[in-house]
């Protein structure tokens, strides 16, 4: 449970939320361990992104894959805050705000924001910023704020507590060391992703669209147990877009989220946690970051998709052709 | 039928076009920077831009045309105005907020006839109220708070203003109430005239269409 100052201005439910207490005997044999999806390792879960559904703000997007839900507003080029201290800015600020819901994983979350959300924040900023053009703005700021409606189980340390029979104290017991960093990285690509999509949706002027793509190794768990590794690479499995449950006898290695942008083949944000060997030349590490290129190629198809779609309706609504936009814009210009 | 583009999508090389709105150029291909239809405008005797009419007549097969890609909007109030932004010489419309010796103070809603999402702040100092007679203007005579004013960008300022002239006989107040509410008419370039009781009060007044 992070340390967090008491929220006094609204009513607080219990930060665990009501549900009873699972009582388990022992942590990690007794643990309930999610079914494994019946995907091929190379294969992302289906995506679905649709933009423009919130009308209060410039652009937005709705994102859905299998259990996590979120969704983007992005307000703005709007003017900088009159008390701000930054100076003169010639190009736009731009802020991203990551929230989880209450309700968006099976322990209830508080209102205010956790460093786990702060943290995600900061890298959907460091993926989003080198794609905006963010100097045809001067002089105004664009607010990225996402919220997660829903996430794959949970997505902190806190939610992998497992409260034992007869204790008082609560235990955290990592049964699955890579879990949080799975769950949290599916989040993260689908919020840059989605993001992307609402920054599209908004009009905001960008070099290139920015997909995240997820990539997780995994080993035989008698070949991790040993603690020999080097010997153990030959048996690796690279699964994209990987589930929170663990592939059958496997165990994970290193997880690697990255925003790429395709048509420039950039990457703008790269975060790998884990166990990436180094010694042996730098393959391991340049074969998951392949891999989570590829993962988030696949997304960047569902993504040109979703930007264009909003636009096609718009086109098919009002029967705009384009020569005779043109036109207008030709006697605005003139006139 | 016109397939749309989506930002990174290459649409030709610096060679054959001119970029336009809503491109930009990286390692010589014009690249789509917006979601929506491309547009393409030879370079004719009309031009999109003014300051190059004279030299596009005299060699009108040599400009190739220009390329830019448009976002369609449902309606035309709707959603164009979300990422307008004042420039330098754009022409705003804004409501005087405060007034000062120094300078007014104004909120700025209508940038080149669009309406802003979000109201600007901007400043009309004393030096940039008219074009003659500079050390003679006082703003107090110029402006009131609540004037409707016509104005121009000169700078975008520093970190919160934006910073407008009405230095040109199209410039002004162009909507203002007296001292006691009442609307007034303007009667000349530095007086208006309150339609009820007849008081003549000063303004820096824009010269009427």
């Amino acid at each position: 449970m992070a340390a967090k100052a008491p929220d006094r201005r609204r009513n607080n439910p219990p930060s665990h939320g009501t549900t009873p207490p699972v009582f388990l005997s022992s942590s990690s044999s007794g643990a309930v361990k999610p079914k494994q999806s019946s995907r091929s390792p190379d294969e992302i879960r289906k995506i679905f992104l649709r933009t423009g559904l919130i009308s209060s703000v410039t652009g937005s997007s709705f994102l859905e894959i299998a259990p996590l839900k979120l969704s983007v507003s992005v307000l703005g080029p709007r003017p900088l805050p009159r008390t701000s201290s930054t100076p003169f800015a010639a190009q736009a600020i731009l802020t991203t705000e990551v929230k989880f819901a209450p309700f968006a994983s099976t322990v209830r979350r508080g209102y205010i924001r956790d460093s786990s959300e702060r943290d995600l924040g900061s890298r959907l900023y460091q993926a989003l910023v080198g794609a905006i053009r963010r100097e045809l703005y001067p002089k105004s700021r664009i607010e990225v704020v996402v919220t997660i409606l829903d996430s794959e189980d949970e997505g902190d340390d806190v939610n992998t507590v497992y409260i034992e029979e007869g204790k008082t104290t609560v235990e955290t017991k990592f049964w699955d060391a890579g879990r949080s960093e799975r769950a949290l990285g599916v989040v993260l690509a689908g919020c840059i992703t989605a993001a992307s999509a609402a920054l599209a949706d908004a009009g905001i002027e960008m070099f290139d669209l920015v997909s995240g793509g997820v990539a997780t190794s995994f080993v035989d768990e008698v070949n991790s147990k040993g603690k020999d590794k080097g010997d153990a690479v030959s048996n690796k499995l690279y699964v994209r877009d990987p589930a929170i449950a663990l592939p059958e006898g496997k165990t994970p290695l290193a997880t690697c989220v990255l925003g790429y942008m395709a048509a420039r083949d950039e990457i703008s944000e790269l975060w790998i946690s884990g166990k990436v060997g180094t010694k042996n030349g730098t393959t391991e590490m340049d074969e998951l970051v392949d891999e989570a290129i590829a993962a988030a190629r696949s997304a960047r198809g569902v993504l040109n998709e979703a930007a264009k779609e909003r636009v096609q309706f718009i086109v098919d609504k009002t029967g705009t052709a384009v020569p005779s936009k043109g036109e207008t814009t030709d006697v605005e210009m003139s006139g | 039928m016109t397939s749309l583009v989506v930002p990174g999508q290459p649409l030709g090389p610096v060679s054959a076009y001119i970029p336009g709105q809503g491109v930009h150029v990286f390692n010589g291909q014009i690249i789509a920077s917006l979601v929506g239809q491309v547009v393409t405008n030879p370079q004719t005797t009309t031009t999109t831009t003014s300051t190059s009419t004279s030299t596009s007549t005299s060699t009108p097969t040599a400009v190739p045309p220009t390329i830019s890609v448009q976002k369609p909007v449902l309606t035309t109030d709707e959603e164009t105005n979300a990422t307008l932004l004042p420039e330098v010489s754009s022409t705003v419309l804004c409501r005087i907020t405060r007034i000062n010796p120094r300078q007014a103070t104004a909120s700025i809603f209508i940038v080149n006839n669009h309406i802003c999402g979000d109201e600007f702040q901007g400043v009309i100092r004393v030096q940039d109220v008219r074009l003659t007679e500079v050390d003679k203007v006082k703003i107090f005579n110029s402006f009131r708070p609540g004037d409707i004013v016509r104005a121009k960008v000169i700078s975008l300022g520093d970190q919160s203003n934006y910073y407008l002239s009405t230095a040109s006989n199209e410039l002004g107040v162009i909507m203002a109430d007296s001292e006691m509410g009442d609307p007034m008419y303007p009667i000349n370039w530095k007086e208006m005239k309150s339609t009820r009781t007849g008081v003549v009060e000063e303004r820096k007044v824009a010269k009427p269409f």
